[in-house]
């Protein structure tokens, strides 16, 4: 592929900050979703990665947040900014999006062939057999098999993982771009989060879209993602391509989020884990590093100073003070 | 909250004290019939020349009496009752106490309460307490305790079902202790907050029925009782019939302030969740 | 008798049904050796939560037996050594904590009706264990809603110690958790296990977590048990298609897509 034609990235956010009601404020930051690649954004409960896919894909207003500076380009157009409607042609047959607990964003009353019909309908009027037959299409792209009892189940008569298929096909509905999903193996068991973390991938290969999933789990989207992104507190600690970033952290959290997998750790020994618990969004207020009060590099300027991202490897960024240590150690 | 706990301590108060500070009795016939709120009588006289003021205020004692001891012991025997078979080991008793509960519920409250007072019948004489007021009390629980058991057994069984109270199981604790600590403080804090609501109906109740010619025997002055004796002199003398009636507002109002302050305090005491 | 004392938990041919459907667990035997730490591994409906109701005496199977040091458990009075012997942690943090008795009291409760100590007694004990398991100072006069699900979880740790128990058996203890507190639980299960020489017996749908604690794995689905053996054994040479899936998981997760070959996906059963 000649350089001068390759594709704009989907999503170019710089000094990216938005919140939800008083005290939630997340970033500044900058993420960059290339063409064809397979992002993964990891944080834990409270790091505000939820909110970044709804700020990914304009849907802050609808959870009562907003979007409060910088710049978010989709696919070259400015976002930032542009009112519900402007998202709303923007998202249309660009943008899908897979919400967390499906059981929930399902409707519960309704059998799946009638809601992938009605989102079917909104992508450009069809007929009932034509949506039929597309529904049919992208069931078996998410590889369910049985297609015709699907469409006639209502969610709780599937399996999480069926629903997370379903759910899948209906955020490809409008043959998307850009592909988010949040958290979609959560409260999945481990045999079905492999299974859907692998069709994802397969999806992503064989359509050429970007997908970005949000997870709190490391190691599942180190199996799936081409670059990795740590988000703590509201902010980006560290991104990267994955291999560099699981072989050689550079940011005190990444580091200790590996030391502290058990299926890293040798058997019988104590695992490093991080101590203390995630910092409590009201305090994100306070001066420093928010890291800190957990960090084990902690010196006295990282109370005072919060630390810009720099580039610690090519293609990689962490925001910390000691990052030279952190990879030495 | 306090605005309620306020109103019903005034109201309270003066019943105890309104004769003192008016310095006439409530059955004393010491004025001309019918005169309107003046200096001398606050709240003007009834028909009988009674003092309405003190009338209002005294009466508060007969309808604080029966929604207190009437809402205190269905609560209590009701939420009692309801814990127990939540905790029955056999489903027949909860069964059992549904169907019973839901035959006292079907059948209209007013109704039940009219044939229960009047086969209470209104001559007897109980403890010196007004005549007819047992009669009140004894309908007001009979039909009140089944809305608390119900209540009380469906919170008791989803607190039955948490791990917390599996845990005491695991650990030896005696039934008593698993009822008694862990789940009926959490079930009488529900069933407690219904009923401080549930006093307004109960006045009501009461209020209402001399209309239906039952309640409270004369001279025995009460809300309800006064209202309806004053019904036919409404438009010319009106003070006696809106004082009791403003009473009557006040604490149902007043009441309400406190049952929502308390439904807010419950609601951030219980756990958030995540 | 000796013999009896070695087996902890026991159960044989065990059924527990409900009233339709098909039975929860069925003919299951298992049986823990004192001072053995065992895993059991399966996915949502395997059965695994219930088998291990049967072991701690919580469940009577409907069909079978289950036994603890050598007793059956429906013969077991509340009040015996054995009923104190074998304590739970659960899943669900937030569910395990009476919400209107604080961490002090929840301990200091368990002390006093356990070990039968006076009140004053058995709250300095609680405040001992509390500190024990990580929890100091303020904290443990606090309600539980105030805590977050790692300190949770270490009063629901430190209130079944108070028991002083020869087994603990934690149910997905750190399911619910933040990914870097469930470590510092682990930690802390691990470290009880050496310091009191507890059997442990670890219910998990994450082969991870119990590689890591346990010596012994014991694989269910739907309702039975599909294989059991050495930790290091079913991982590196699982026998059957199902334990395979499981281990491939667990495998998978550890390596970035440019270094593994990819497997074809396999389709939806």
């Amino acid at each position: 592929m000649s350089p001068a034609t390759t594709p704009p990235p989907v999503i170019a956010a710089r000094e990216l900050r938005f919140s939800i009601g008083e005290t939630v404020a997340i970033g500044p930051l900058d993420l960059t979703v290339p063409a064809g690649a397979m992002v993964g954004i990891v944080g834990e409960t409270g790091s505000g990665k939820s909110l970044m896919c709804r700020a990914l894909t304009g849907l802050l207003p609808s959870i009562g947040g907003s979007l409060d500076g910088g710049s978010l380009r989709f696919e070259g157009e400015e976002l930032a900014g542009a009112d519900a409607r402007r998202w709303a042609s923007a998202r249309r047959g660009r943008i899908g999006f897979m919400p967390q607990a499906s059981l929930s964003s399902l409707n519960p009353v309704r059998r799946i062939g009638a809601q992938m019909r009605e989102t079917l309908r909104l992508t450009g009027s069809r007929s009932r057999g034509a949506c039929d037959r597309r529904a049919a299409e992208l069931l078996a792209l998410v590889r369910l098999r049985d297609v015709p009892r699907v469409l006639r189940s209502y969610p709780h008569e599937l399996s999480g993982g069926m629903r997370q298929r379903v759910m899948l096909a209906l955020a490809l509905v409008g043959e998307p771009r850009l592909l988010v999903a949040d958290e979609p193996t959560t409260a999945l068991d481990a045999t079905i989060q492999a299974e859907v973390l692998q069709l994802l991938r397969q999806v992503q290969e064989r359509s050429g879209m970007s997908v970005v999933i949000v997870s709190h789990d490391l190691r599942s989207l180190s199996s799936v993602c081409d670059t990795i992104v740590v988000m703590y507190a509201g902010r980006v600690v560290e991104s990267g391509p994955t291999a560099t970033v699981l072989a050689r952290p550079s940011h005190p959290y990444t580091r200790g989020l590996l030391a502290s997998d058990p299926a890293l750790t040798p058997r019988g020994t104590p695992l490093r884990a991080i101590e203390g618990r995630p910092l409590p969004a009201d305090e994100w207020g306070a001066p420093g590093c928010r890291f800190a009060p957990r960090c084990g590099f902690a010196t006295a300027d990282c109370t005072t100073t919060d630390p810009p991202p720099e580039p610690t490897a090519p293609g990689t960024q962490a925001a910390c003070l000691h990052w030279k240590e952190v990879v030495g150690a | 909250m306090a605005v309620g706990i306020a109103i019903v301590a005034a109201i309270a108060l003066l019943s105890v004290f309104a004769p003192a500070i008016a310095g006439d009795g409530p059955d004393r016939l010491i004025g001309a019939p019918l005169q309107a709120p003046s200096g001398e009588h606050w709240f003007g006289t009834d028909a009988l020349g009674r003092d309405v003021f003190v009338r209002t205020f005294v009466a508060a004692r007969v309808d604080y009496l029966v929604a207190i001891f009437g809402t205190l012991f269905s609560l209590i025997v009701g939420t009692t009752l309801g814990t127990l078979v939540a905790m029955a080991r056999r489903p027949v008793w909860g069964k059992l106490l549904m169907r019973v509960t839901d035959g006292l519920i079907a059948v209209p409250f007013n109704l039940l309460i009219l044939v229960i007072v009047l086969g209470f019948g209104t001559e007897r004489d109980v403890l010196g307490l007004p005549k007819g007021l047992p009669g009140v009390l004894v309908a007001v629980i009979v039909v009140g305790w089944s809305i608390y058991a119900r209540l009380a057994r469906a919170e008791a069984m989803t607190l039955r079902q948490r791990e917390f109270v599996g845990a005491a199981r695991l650990m030896g604790f005696s039934k008593r202790r698993i009822v008694g600590r862990h789940i009926l403080p959490t079930v009488i804090l529900t069933t407690g907050t219904y009923a401080v609501a549930d006093t307004v109906m109960v006045i009501g109740l009461l209020a209402g029925l001399p209309f239906l010619g039952a309640g409270v025997l004369p001279p025995t002055p009460e809300w309800g009782t006064m209202m309806f004796e004053g019904r036919g002199v409404l438009e010319s003398a009106w003070w006696v019939v809106v004082f009791p009636a403003a009473a009557l507002v006040a604490t149902a109002i007043a009441i309400s302030l406190i049952a929502d302050g308390l439904l807010d305090r419950l609601g951030a005491g219980e756990e958030a969740g995540r | 008798m000796s013999e009896q004392r070695s087996i902890a938990l026991d159960a044989r041919e065990v059924t527990v049904s409900y009233a339709r459907g098909a039975p929860a667990i069925a003919g299951v035997s298992l049986a823990i050796p004192a001072g053995a730490a065992v895993g059991i591994v399966g996915e949502s409906g395997s059965g695994k939560s219930t088998l291990a109701r049967v072991l701690v005496g919580e469940r009577a199977p409907t069909a079978g037996e289950a036994r603890v040091f050598g007793r059956r458990w429906s013969e077991v009075g509340r009040r015996d050594r054995e009923r104190r012997a074998v304590q739970m942690v659960f899943q669900d943090p937030y569910g395990a904590l009476n919400p209107r008795m604080t961490p002090l009291e929840t301990v200091a409760e368990a002390v006093e009706v356990v070990r039968g100590q006076p009140r004053r007694a058995a709250l300095a004990a609680a405040e001992e264990l509390l500190d024990h398991v990580g929890l100091g100072g303020a904290v443990v006069t606090r309600r539980p809603r105030s805590l977050s699900g790692g300190q949770r979880q270490r009063v629901v740790i430190a209130r079944a110690l108070a028991c002083e128990p020869e087994v603990l058996v934690a149910d997905e203890p750190t399911s619910a958790l933040d990914v870097s507190v469930q470590a510092q639980i682990l930690n802390l299960l691990l470290r009880l296990r050496r310091e009191r020489e507890l059997t442990l017996v670890l219910i998990s749908h994450d082969i991870a977590v119990v590689e890591h604690l346990t010596d012994e794995v014991v694989v269910m689905l739907n309702g039975g048990v599909v294989e059991s053996g050495p930790v290091e054994r079913v991982l590196t040479d699982p026998h059957e298609p199902y334990t395979r899936r499981l281990v491939d998981a667990f495998h998978m997760r550890a390596t970035p897509p440019a270094v593994r070959t990819d497997s074809p996906i396999e389709e939806q059963r």
